[in-house]
């Protein structure tokens, strides 16, 4: 029957545009992965991990910050330490990657999965809650 | 920012170096000597710093300051300070809130200096050291301390620079800085190292992964009070036991010249052990009537020794232990500090590493200044390939935590962390209306807080009253990477920053670094003063000098009258008594007797036969080297 056939059409593009949307706004908050932090693909292995940890190190230490605007020329001096910030972040990504059980966490779950380690029962209920949900809308329409 | 020097600050002898043209050069004192003695004495009319200081220890026993990196951060009630005091001529007192003050004597005044007033000079020492060198003003410094010094130490070491007037850029850990001593110049693969630092007073192990220029230290212990030092004071018992049995009634310890020169003759002894089998100890008069002549085997002194040397492997099952690294993969065994030359150690560390020959390539006194060296190099931004491809990643030695319920240490940032860290924590208040919470910051391995070092105690407050366990406070534990550590605050729920107060005894106040500095500023008008002294006689000496080297010219003797020659050498007779005489005068008198001599009495006469000129160009060619002789002196 058309109504059938219709409700289908309507359902399919009402998920597509809530998919495109939801995608939209995830990619224009998306944060670098910590694998893009530490300029290796998802499935690298240790020892690329590792290298690419020290890589980044190399840029971002606060030594190597110091080390920059000591050599800068002109640069006003500035007695303030440099920060620790881009390094902490560099070494949380490596911290996480470098432990399996963290790194597939991450794997399936980004930074909430780490942030919420302890409690992966009610990451998964969330997950499962959100699947459920999104079902029963397009069985409904 | 001028030239950044590295300095290896160590109990018993110091060393300064400077990265410049691609390479690290260790700068020479004024004696010409590599490493500084870290000496401190004080005299009636000065104060000396370095050889000259440890040159006359044993005539000035109770006024010659040495070990202060053992008092340095610690409580005088430390155990370890208390039997350290037993074998000091120089008297150590508690202060008001219980830190160690060493007392001295001078111009009859008792004088009480902090352990970082003392370290300060000899930081400033090795800052002239390297300013007499480069010929320009250093303001900047990398310190070297051993890696298992706590919060307090570091701190204080820092302070130590601060009272000199210097920029301290940065704490660096012993051990790393002799791995990159090691490592700068070696183009391997990825390797794992072992350093071995054994000092003269502390002693480190740290395990590090050095690969294509990255030094990442992977694991570190030790034990800030285990080094050379230690076994001289083995021998020095054993040698006053003999003393005591072949003297029945007389005991060294009384004296703090014989206790002097017997910590002399046994470190003399202990370092010709290491290349001969068995040595004499030989001090006449150690005490009036009392001589000593005993013959030391190596044997012998390995025997009292010997627990020490088996205390040195326990810090190297721990790295490997913690770093989860087997000995067979460990890749070199690298030796640093002067006590690796014993034999015995390095007999012990071979069968430890199942007959691996330790690494003795690079030269055990200097290696952690170069290293220092190079990280001041890798600071201050030098353009070197080496050094711009260079980074190292240190980590925290102790454990650092609060205190929770029961008086259980709750681990905040765990040892062997890698630094620069920074934890956060959440607290709550646990009663209604709670305007305050009160932590306690502890530092080591312990399980139960009271057996770790309490770091302070720190209160938030500001912050709104709300229900028990609403208020939701972040602290934030940031450990820098000098090893030193830092707290902040801030209440969640109500966004207000929480006020933090830490009451540490350990640390100086901003206003006691303030002031010890305007001290130090003083000393150095009194160094300036001894040092105008010093040129002004020396001035008097070479007119003295010259005018008796014109005298023995025999063109000149020929033509001059035979009562000139008389009265011009009575003149010079009678200042040469007046300078004999000793006692020190002020450089004003000096210049007055020179002023006498060149204006009314020799120089007229030498006038008459027209050779002031002579006379002049003689002392020009003397000044010359008396000015390089003073800036030595």
């Amino acid at each position: 029957p058309p109504n059938l056939q219709k409700g289908v059409m309507i359902a399919a593009g009402f998920l597509a545009i809530f998919s495109a949307v939801k995608i939209g706004y995830e990619v224009a908050l998306k944060e670098p992965s910590y694998y893009d932090m530490l300029e290796v693909v998802p499935g690298a292995a240790h020892t690329e991990l590792k290298k690419g940890y020290k890589q980044a190190s190399l840029k971002v230490h606060p030594d190597k910050l110091q080390a920059q605007r000591n050599a800068g020329v002109g640069e006003a001096a500035d007695d303030e330490p440099p920060s620790d910030e881009a390094f902490l972040a560099v070494k949380a990504a490596y911290e996480v990657l470098s432990d399996a059980q963290l790194r597939d966490l991450y794997d399936k779950f980004g930074k909430a999965g780490i942030a919420k380690k302890d409690d992966t029962t009610s990451l998964l209920t969330g997950l499962g809650f959100f699947y459920v949900v999104w079902l029963a809308l397009a069985y409904l329409l | 920012m001028g030239p950044v020097v590295g300095v290896d600050l160590g109990t018993t002898y110091s060393c300064v170096a400077i990265f410049q043209n691609g390479a690290v050069e260790i700068i020479a004192n004024d004696q010409g000597n590599r490493v500084t003695p870290s000496y401190v004495a004080f005299t009636d009319s000065e104060r000396l710093v370095g050889d000259a200081a440890k040159t006359q220890a044993a005539l000035n026993p109770a006024n010659t300051i040495y070990d202060t990196k053992r008092l340095i951060g610690r409580q005088f009630t430390d155990p370890l300070v208390q039997k350290d005091m037993k074998l000091w001529p120089f008297k150590v007192v508690p202060d008001s809130s219980g830190k160690p003050l060493i007392q001295v004597t001078v111009d009859g005044a008792k004088k009480s200096l902090t352990p970082q007033e003392v370290s300060s000079m000899v930081l400033g020492k090795m800052r002239d050291t390297a300013e007499a060198y480069l010929g320009k003003e250093v303001k900047n410094m990398v310190v070297t301390v051993p890696a298992y010094f706590n919060d307090a130490q570091r701190q204080a070491t820092k302070d130590a620079g601060a009272i000199a007037g210097l920029n301290v850029l940065r704490i660096l850990n012993e051990p790393t800085a002799a791995a990159i001593a090691f490592g700068l110049d070696r183009s391997h693969a990825a390797e794992t190292v072992l350093v071995f630092d054994l000092g003269g007073g502390t002693f480190d192990v740290s395990l590090l992964s050095i690969d294509s220029g990255v030094f990442e230290v992977l694991a570190t212990a030790g034990d800030t009070h285990l080094g050379g030092e230690d076994l001289d004071a083995r021998l020095i018992q054993h040698l006053i036991g003999i003393v005591k049995k072949k003297y029945p009634g007389k005991d060294p310890t009384t004296s703090p010249a014989a206790v002097q020169k017997l910590r002399r003759e046994a470190e003399r002894a202990k370092r010709a052990l290491s290349t001969k089998t068995e040595v004499r100890v030989e001090i006449e008069g150690l005490l009036p009537g009392v001589d000593l002549s005993e013959m030391v085997t190596r044997a012998k002194f390995e025997e009292l020794c010997a627990d020490l040397f088996r205390q040195t492997l326990l810090p190297v099952e721990k790295v490997l232990e913690d770093a989860a690294i087997s000995k067979s993969d460990v890749s070199e065994v690298v030796l640093v500090g002067g006590s690796t030359r014993i034999p015995k150690v390095r007999s012990m560390l071979k069968r430890f590493f199942n007959g691996k020959e330790p690494n003795t390539s690079i030269n055990p006194d200097e290696a952690v200044a170069f290293g220092a060296a190079v990280q001041a190099g890798v600071l201050s931004g030098e353009r070197d390939k080496k050094i711009q491809d260079l980074l190292l990643l240190d980590v925290a030695p102790l454990t650092l935590g609060i205190e929770t319920t029961g008086g259980v240490m709750a681990a905040i940032i765990p040892r062997n962390t890698v630094i620069p860290t920074s934890k956060t924590k959440r607290y709550t208040t646990a009663e209604d209306g709670q305007v305050a919470v009160t932590n306690k910051v502890f530092e080591g391995e312990r399980p139960l807080s009271q057996d770790n070092r309490l770091l302070g105690t720190f209160e938030l407050s500001g912050f709104p009253a709300m229900p028990r366990g609403e208020a939701q406070i972040d602290v934030t534990f940031d450990l820098d990477a000098n090893g030193i550590l830092s707290v902040s605050a801030r209440e969640v729920t109500s966004g207000t920053e929480a006020k933090i107060t830490i009451q540490n005894a350990d640390r100086l106040s901003p206003e006691d670094v303030e002031r010890m500095v305007n001290e130090a500023a003083s000393y150095k008008d009194a160094d300036a003063q001894a040092l105008g002294r010093v040129e002004a006689r020396v001035r008097l000496e070479q007119y003295v000098h010259a005018c008796r080297k014109l005298l023995k010219d025999v063109e000149l003797r020929n033509r001059m009258l035979e009562e000139d020659v008389l009265s011009a050498t009575s003149d010079l007779d009678t200042v040469d008594a007046w300078l004999d005489d000793s006692g020190d005068h002020s450089a004003a008198e000096y210049d007055e007797r020179l002023a006498e001599l060149r204006d009314n009495s020799v120089g007229p006469v030498f006038e008459r036969y027209d050779v002031v000129g002579q006379l002049h160009r003689a002392r020009v060619g003397l000044l010359r080297v008396a000015a390089w002789r003073t800036v030595c002196a």
